[in-house]
């Protein structure tokens, strides 16, 4: 797998900063894995979104993966269990 | 009459390690090649395939099937023709047993011109509309080199006096075009729950012989409707269904229990494997006989009401048109529009669909989503995604969703720190993986921790400050060789 790589550009203007390039392959960039230790958000693709006729739910499940200050995802809360009664999850 | 497989799921990443773990539990992969497609704005070539994802699947040991998404057979206008010999290829890439797409559309007339919808929309289910489904459908069967069936769709609509019934328009439209059918039996089932044809009579007026497919998936309540939301178990109630109907369907090939991949982090994958060991059972009730269904010319497709006027196709374009423009927020005009705007289904379908752009929003922007959500909050980001999806259609592709949101986030002067990069940054990103061109990304700060803190969904740190480029490069260049690094 193609690595992050770091240079240094030459500079003109020796009162400026240091131009500090970073090269990042562009699928690299895309998976969020390679820039976090924890499990990974859910895996992404590019293209039309999968079979759906119902809600995609993925803005609420982010948000509250973001606002829980551990990091982790919770049990589903109860808005997500079916009318039917069933539960899921862990 | 197609080939027995069997037992089997609709792809997703998460899924991968049950069907990497063999193939006694999960016999048959319906791929939905469309998911890894890339959106190039090339005029020849519009459609450009991820082969890394193309070739992580195929290694997977189950047979094949391909499930078309984003390019359904089910309305006046034939869906984009650059599209099918890249579907064709992915049919042949699988060594797919049959292929099929959905029973509805998704394009729409307005006062640009063409636009997409978004979301599966119900076709005009009239004579009119069976003849115009068939056409759309011949002209993709035509291209392909496997079987082809259509699938059966969740219609939120209430039933109108002027339409068929579900069940004949479906097995109409089935016989014209001399298809398949993948029965979708939570779509009938929601359906009915929803106010329209009961399953039994659905079932008695399908040609049940041309069921070659299953799905079966869970769903979700909104707004006193049931929905197909593909986000858990089947149904009981569902589950009965199925076992009542899989003993007349001669040419059963194979059944796919469906799970949308947001639900997955919430769903333990021993659910999901108990679900499929409730699919073995099913699957032990088919019939042994298969049966050759009957040529079209050998059957009546006969309805005492049937005529053709003189402008067939105006009626199913004006059902098209107003249904579509409603659901993305055009104004309408006339009885129909009044009509259907009227319909609380087309409320549900909106809310739908703002769910589902958001959601192509978040997989493509997933750093600005969350650096958004740590600090303006998930109110003011909907308010965003609301006011962005009334200036403009939905996009077919996450990619050009994406792209199009991040353009509305550069338009507004939102006082967010760190937003202007991480905006900049992922389009680049989305412009070099969707162009195969390098992209740079300059950033007054080191960019990496701030990175690698949104890809966690943390705020960062402060970073440390600089003259910092990000070059984003196609996967198939070198890396540059480090050198050293000088920092202020």
């Amino acid at each position: 797998m193609n690595k992050l790589a770091l240079s240094v550009d030459p500079q003109l203007d020796p009162w400026r900063a240091p131009l500090v390039r970073v090269a990042i392959p562009a699928r690299l960039a895309f998976d969020l894995d390679a820039f976090q230790e924890t499990i990974a958000t859910l895996a992404r693709e590019l293209g039309c979104e999968p079979c759906l006729s119902g809600a995609n739910c993925l803005l609420a499940f982010i948000n509250d993966y973001v606002v829980n200050p551990e990091g982790r995802l919770d049990p589903i809360p109860e808005q997500w269990v079916g009318a039917l009664g069933q539960q899921f999850g862990p | 009459m197609v080939r027995e497989l069997g037992i089997g799921l609709s792809h997703a990443r998460g899924l991968e390690p049950l069907c990497a773990a063999g193939t006694e539990l999960v016999q048959v992969l319906e791929v939905e090649p469309q998911t890894f497609w890339m959106e190039t704005f090339d005029p020849v070539d519009p459609y450009q395939v991820d082969q890394g994802a193309c070739e992580r699947i195929k290694g997977l040991p189950q047979v094949k099937l391909v499930h078309g998404i984003g390019f359904p057979v089910g309305g006046s206008r034939a869906p984009d023709p650059r599209h099918l010999p890249v579907f064709a290829q992915a049919v042949v890439d699988f060594d797919a047993a049959w292929a099929s797409e959905h029973l509805s559309f998704n394009l729409a007339g307005g006062p640009s011109g063409t636009f997409n919808t978004g979301f599966l929309m119900p076709p005009r289910q009239t004579w009119h509309g069976v003849d115009a489904a068939a056409t759309t459908i011949r002209s993709t069967q035509a291209g392909l080199p496997v079987p082809f069936a259509v699938e059966t769709g969740v219609n939120y609509l209430r039933p109108r006096p002027d339409e068929l019934p579900d069940g004949l328009f479906v097995g109409a439209v089935a016989e014209s075009a001399d298809c398949g059918l993948l029965l979708d039996l939570h779509n009938v089932w929601t359906n009915e729950r929803n106010g329209r044809q009961s399953v039994t009579e659905f079932l008695g007026q399908l040609p049940l012989e041309r069921v070659w497919e299953l799905h079966l998936a869970g769903g979700s309540e909104l707004d006193g409707y049931w929905i197909d939301s593909h986000s858990g178990p089947v149904p009981d109630d569902v589950m009965d269904l199925a076992a009542e109907v899989i003993p007349q369907l001669h040419n059963l090939g194979a059944i796919i229990f469906e799970v949308f991949p947001s639900y997955l982090p919430r769903l333990d994958l021993h659910v999901i494997e108990a679900q499929l060991e409730r699919l073995h059972e099913l699957w032990s009730l088919r019939p042994r006989a298969s049966i050759r269904p009957p040529q079209p010319s050998a059957r009546e497709l006969g309805h005492p009401t049937r005529t053709v006027g003189d402008d067939p196709m105006g009626d199913v374009r004006a059902w098209e048109d107003t249904l579509g423009q409603i659901v993305v927020g055009l104004p309408t005009r006339g009885s129909l529009g009044a009509e259907i705007g009227a319909d609380h289904g087309t409320d549900i379908v909106r809310s739908l669909l703002k769910d589902f752009r958001a959601g192509m929003v978040c997989d493509a922007l997933r750093l600005t989503v969350h650096l958004l959500l740590l600090t303006v909050g998930e109110e003011a980001l909907r308010s965003m995604l609301a006011e962005f999806g009334a200036s403009q259609p939905p996009a077919l592709f996450r990619s050009t969703e994406g792209e199009a949101f991040g353009d509305y986030l550069s338009g507004l002067d939102l006082k967010v720190e760190y937003l202007p990069e991480i905006v900049a940054y992922e389009r680049g990103v989305l412009r070099t993986l969707t162009t195969g061109q390098a992209t740079d990304v300059a950033f007054p700060y080191d960019p990496l921790p701030v990175l690698r803190a949104l890809a966690g969904a943390r705020m960062p740190q402060t970073p440390r400050a600089g003259n910092f480029v990000v070059s984003i490069t196609p996967d198939d260049c070198e890396a540059i060789r480090v050198e050293g690094i000088a920092i202020t």
